[in-house]
């Protein structure tokens, strides 16, 4: 006897969901399409920001009566598209790919004439969603939606700042972009008057800044991170716990408790004058290189320790016991087993300090009274604040991301030789 | 005379747990010694001590007559192939077995030229700057063997160094190991739970059970004279027979039930009539007949009758409520020479491979 | 096989100490006591400000380096600030809507990748890893850039959106290391048992994936709630974040009552990071996991 299907699985062939959802998706839009209808043409509500385009111009030409009929047109091509879809077993896929296609151009081509991004994004979005679906792959359309937010409010701008670091700040603090050119990146490395290089000394104190935070970090996170990783399991957890917490704690307010130690009235000063008695007059603590270097420590040693943690937790302890077998003392079989197999933990600890390290102006700010101008602190300038060069900012901006993405190379390529296993 | 390694009343224990208790055992050199148990029996642990990844907490345990509890693994002439091999992943064939040697400080051009003879050895020459993550299974057991052989140890220590590997290749491994421990004349001291493997390869096997030796002998002796019951269960198939000991002078009478007695050897102990005992054959050694030609065969009734392809395996009746299994050699194609199920049939046995165990 | 090796097989004597190894064994002693000095001294270093700070919200006087006597008037005065508490419902508003949102992108994104097949996904999975690798400054640059290319004013949405886009990395990392764990035959049981892919995935990953979700929405709630930088940028002029307001607090004049506020952050960030970590661990993923760039 043959197996039976249960009926539903007879009744609706599973593979045609995605073609009901596009359907779906696709009405969806026609009844859009009936409201913008009743409220445009009937109401006579035309909300554009004014443009300069001449797509604008010929948008507001347009009489209501042919806003209407495009209108109109323009539902009854979904209308039919969506029905086709939800029902139809004739293949209108094709046709549907055209229509999302036409709605992304759409969506360009209105927020050229209108500026308005909130519509022009729906329409593009929803254009989009319908490409997915007809794409038939669950993979896809579950990406989509942080694709969509992600690939706009965060890899367009990105590029954004690339196209602005071409361009120039005009005197009412706006960006042209009509005559694009290096400016404002020859400007990085043109001396300027008595102070010489000034934005390179910059980077390089940044980088340098950032590299001590670095090497500091692993220093004392190394031997914190095999401590932890080698008490009893139950004590682990807590350890891990405890530092996990500064991990996710707001770095602002944890810089500023050390303010509260290191002023010259603060903590520090007291203990030292009046309980200890080692000095006579407060110390200057705060503002200095010292304290900047203690803070950024302080901030991101937490992103080293973890990391670290988990390479060593993660290393098989018969590792150390064939170094053993083998006549390898504990310092050596450090050296050459430990040390080495824990490498990718060492790698991701140090790039996980080194990149926030490098953008942070926080810190600077508050512990080093803003005297030590990191990279940061010359964005923060540009950008906050009336009197900023953005074009500049976006090239100085430019150039940290690429330091970034540099870094992160060197680290997937140390990872992967250090991760051959 | 002085054995490659003597353990002495060693004992490990963590908290209260014993892992290893009382452990005395000399291995003599060049021999091939396998310490045979089930899963947690203590086994490891013991070779661990031995290595020196554990101290013991009493005991001493002696390398051609030296004291070596106190000397951390670094510094015993001992090397050992790990279950899983333990090699190095971020070094090349080459450097895995070459570390040991460089940790020895010996000089380059010997380091290569040992390296390059104890792959060759293995037959890895080719494979020599191959990550161990390229390798398969079988040549990363290789390599183990290497890396620990090249140094030349006093002992060698295998903990399962085949549990990994599917059957086939187990074999080959199995035959592989052997012979070049022939060849070199090193002690091996091979851990394992797979009974054939410690029959085919060892000269001699102590099998562990809870933390204690329990027999350590030769592999024909412990199959065939096991101690225990423990001993004789774990290693190959056997019936056991229990019953009240009738005669306890001479051939041991043992009555199982009312009506049902039957012949052992006798005792290597003392016991008094009446002692509760075990029984134990193996089944190869029940002969069936269909005819009664001896006078001391048991009748019986074939309850069961398998065919295993080289063996035929019968569960026979004896009595009320006694079973044995036989194992009869598949002389015969025809299926005549066989007994079916219900058949008649008498049961007899040599008289030494019937044990009187008393646990 | 070598006849050579047979011939130099001699066992090699007891190695003895040598020179360097008395050095070594105290060198070796020294790790033992020296780890857990090291380790004490760091967590003091990590937990002593925090310590420091919370003693001193309870400080009577106006003095921030010197204790005068215990009182709760800070807390009093933060608690009767109409602007404190403004900056704390846009603080609220923000993070719970962005942990929301990114819980929902985060966990589609983390099943697409580690379930799914599909065109482009290397160039998706790098693009999910981005916000991590740039540095904040960067990301809230180049929105403000980009808010005021595309005409959209500043305002509690333009912060809401730039929140989203680095949470749904982090939420992402989450789900998909939880899912990793998971055993992806389970699915396929589900199948067998004649789930549809949806039930398969309500009755039996939805269920073993909860802890994880959850603990991914706290992570973001908590981020959105601490962060700063890019809400510093992209912030509208009325929707003062605590984090932002603490800020400012603290260039322009140091009131006292910072302390007050700073600890209450502090207070309910590390609950919530407590219990979203503790739920992590409950699903069986290691925290850690979302810290690592693989």
């Amino acid at each position: 006897m043959a197996a039976k299907l249960p009926r539903w699985a007879a009744a609706r062939p599973y593979q045609r969901r995605y073609e009901r959802w596009a359907g779906w998706a696709v009405l969806l839009s026609a009844l859009y399409g009936i409201a913008l209808w009743v409220r445009v043409p009937l109401l006579g509500q035309k909300e554009f920001l004014p443009s300069e385009t001449g797509l604008y111009r010929l948008a507001e030409s347009l009489s209501m009566g042919g806003v209407a009929l495009l209108l109109a047109t323009l539902i009854g091509l979904d209308g039919w598209l969506g029905l086709r879809l939800l029902n139809d077993k004739a293949q209108v896929g094709r046709i549907a790919a055209a229509r999302a296609w036409a709605g992304i151009a759409l969506s360009l081509l209105y927020f050229g004439a209108t500026r308005d991004f909130g519509g022009a994004l729906l329409i593009g979005a929803h254009s989009g969603a319908l490409l997915a679906l007809l794409s038939r792959n669950s993979g896809a359309l579950l990406a989509y939606p942080s694709l969509v937010w992600l690939g706009i409010f965060f890899v367009l701008p990105l590029v954004g700042v690339f196209a602005a670091s071409l361009g120039r700040t005009t005197e009412l603090g706006t960006l042209d972009l009509s005559t694009p050119s290096l400016e404002n990146y020859q400007r990085l490395i043109t001396p300027i008057g008595v102070s010489g290089l000034v934005y390179l000394n910059i980077i390089i104190r940044t980088l340098w800044i950032a590299f001590l935070t670095m090497v500091i970090c692993l220093v004392i996170g190394y031997p914190f991170a095999f401590w932890i990783a080698r008490q009893p399991e139950r004590w682990r957890n807590i350890w891990l716990l405890l530092v996990m917490i500064p991990f996710w704690t707001n770095l602002l307010i944890r810089t500023y408790a050390w303010i509260i130690i290191l002023r010259r009235d603060g903590v520090l000063n007291s203990v030292l004058m009046d309980v200890l008695g080692v000095i006579n007059r407060p110390l200057d603590l705060l503002n200095t290189p010292g304290a900047l270097l203690l803070g950024l420590v302080y901030g991101y040693l937490p992103f080293m320790v973890l990391p670290l943690y988990q390479s060593i937790e993660r290393l098989d302890k018969r590792m150390v016991e064939a170094a053993n077998d083998l006549y390898a003392d504990p310092v050596r079989a450090f050296w050459r087993v430990v040390f080495p197999l824990t490498l990718p933990g060492v790698v991701a600890g140090c790039i996980l300090v080194f990149i926030p390290t490098v953008g942070s102006y926080v810190i600077s700010n508050v512990l080093g009274g803003g005297k030590f101008f990191l990279i940061g602190n010359l964005l923060e300038q540009q950008f906050i604040g009336a009197s900023g060069d953005k074009a500049f900012g976006a090239a100085f901006g430019m150039v940290l991301t690429v330091l970034m993405l540099i870094a992160t190379l060197v680290y997937f390529r140390l990872g992967r030789k250090a991760a051959l296993t | 005379m002085l054995y490659a390694v003597e353990l002495v009343n060693l004992s490990k224990a963590y908290g209260t747990f014993r892992a290893v208790e009382n452990i005395s055992l000399q291995i003599k050199d060049g021999e091939f010694f396998s310490i045979l148990g089930p899963s947690g029996c203590g086994k490891t642990t013991t070779l661990r001590l031995i290595a020196g990844f554990e101290s013991p907490t009493s005991g001493e345990i002696y390398l051609h007559g030296q004291a070596v509890s106190e000397t951390p693994a670094f510094q015993r002439p001992i090397n050992t192939v790990f279950q899983n091999y333990a090699l190095f992943p971020h070094m090349t064939v080459a450097q895995n077995v070459a570390f040991g040697l460089e940790m020895q400080r010996l000089p380059r051009k010997e380091i290569d030229l040992r390296v390059r003879e104890a792959l060759a050895m293995v037959r890895m020459s080719e494979r020599a700057n191959s990550r161990p993550a390229q390798l398969s299974g079988g040549q990363q057991q290789r390599v183990a063997l290497a890396r620990a052989l090249v140094n030349r140890p006093a002992v060698l220590l295998l903990d399962e160094p085949l549990g990994a590997l599917d059957l086939k290749l187990r074999k080959a491994m199995q035959f592989e190991l052997k012979q070049i421990q022939q060849e070199i004349g090193i002690t091996f001291i091979y851990v394992t739970h797979d009974q054939e493997e410690a029959l085919t390869m060892s000269d001699r096997i102590a099998v562990m059970g809870h933390g204690h030796v329990l027999q350590c002998a030769t592999p024909e002796e412990i199959y065939e004279r096991p101690q225990s019951r423990y001993v004789a269960d774990f290693i190959g198939e056997t019936n056991f027979l229990e019953g009240e000991l009738v005669n306890a002078n001479g051939v041991a009478e043992v009555m199982l039930e009312p009506s049902l007695s039957i012949a052992a050897a006798p005792s290597e102990r003392a016991l008094a009539d009446g002692a509760r005992v075990t029984v134990a054959i193996r089944p190869e050694k029940i002969t069936l007949s269909a005819t009664n030609g001896d006078p001391s065969a048991l009748r019986g009734s074939v309850r069961e009758a398998v065919y295993i392809g080289t063996d035929m395996r019968y569960v026979v009746q004896l009595g009320e409520r006694t079973q044995v299994v036989a194992r009869v050699q598949n002389l015969g194609a025809s299926r005549d020479q066989r007994f079916r199920r219900g058949d008649t049939v008498y049961v007899t046995w040599v008289l030494e491979n019937a044990r009187v165990l008393v646990d | 096989m070598t006849t050579e090796f047979t011939r130099l097989t001699v066992a090699p004597p007891i190695v003895a100490p040598r020179l360097g190894d008395t050095l070594r064994r105290q060198a070796r002693s020294a790790t033992r006591l020296g780890l857990p000095l090291i380790s004490l001294a760091v967590f003091a270093f990590l937990y002593l400000p925090i310590i420091v700070l919370v003693i001193f919200s309870f400080n009577s006087g106006t003095r921030l380096g010197t204790w005068e006597g215990f009182s709760v008037q800070w807390y009093q005065r933060v608690f009767s600030s109409r602007e404190w508490i403004s900056s704390l419902s846009v603080t609220l508003w923000i993070a719970t809507f962005s942990a929301l949102i990114s819980t929902v992108l985060g966990t589609l994104a983390g099943l697409a990748l580690e379930r799914f097949r599909f065109r482009g996904k290397n160039a998706y999975d790098g693009m999910l890893y981005l916000p991590v690798i740039i540095p904040d400054i960067v990301m809230a640059l180049s929105l403000l850039l980009f808010f005021s290319a595309v005409n959209v004013s500043l305002s509690r949405w333009t912060v809401l959106i730039g929140h989203v886009a680095f949470n749904t990395a982090f939420v992402a990392v989450i789900i998909r290391a939880r899912l990793a764990s998971l055993d992806a035959r389970l699915e396929e049981a589900a199948a067998d048992l004649y789930a549809s892919p949806w039930q398969a995935f309500r009755r039996v990953t939805l269920p073993l994936l909860r802890p994880a979700i959850l603990a991914g929405g706290l992570m973001a709630f908590t981020m959105s709630f601490d962060e700063f930088v890019i809400t510093s940028f992209v912030g509208g002029q009325g929707d003062t974040t605590l984090p932002v307001k603490i800020y400012s607090s603290i260039r322009f004049g140091l009131k006292p009552e910072i302390t007050a506020v700073a600890s209450l952050v502090l207070l309910l960030s590390v609950v919530l990071v407590v219990v979203s970590l503790l739920m992590q661990r409950g699903g069986k993923a290691q925290p850690v996991q979302s810290f690592n760039l693989e």
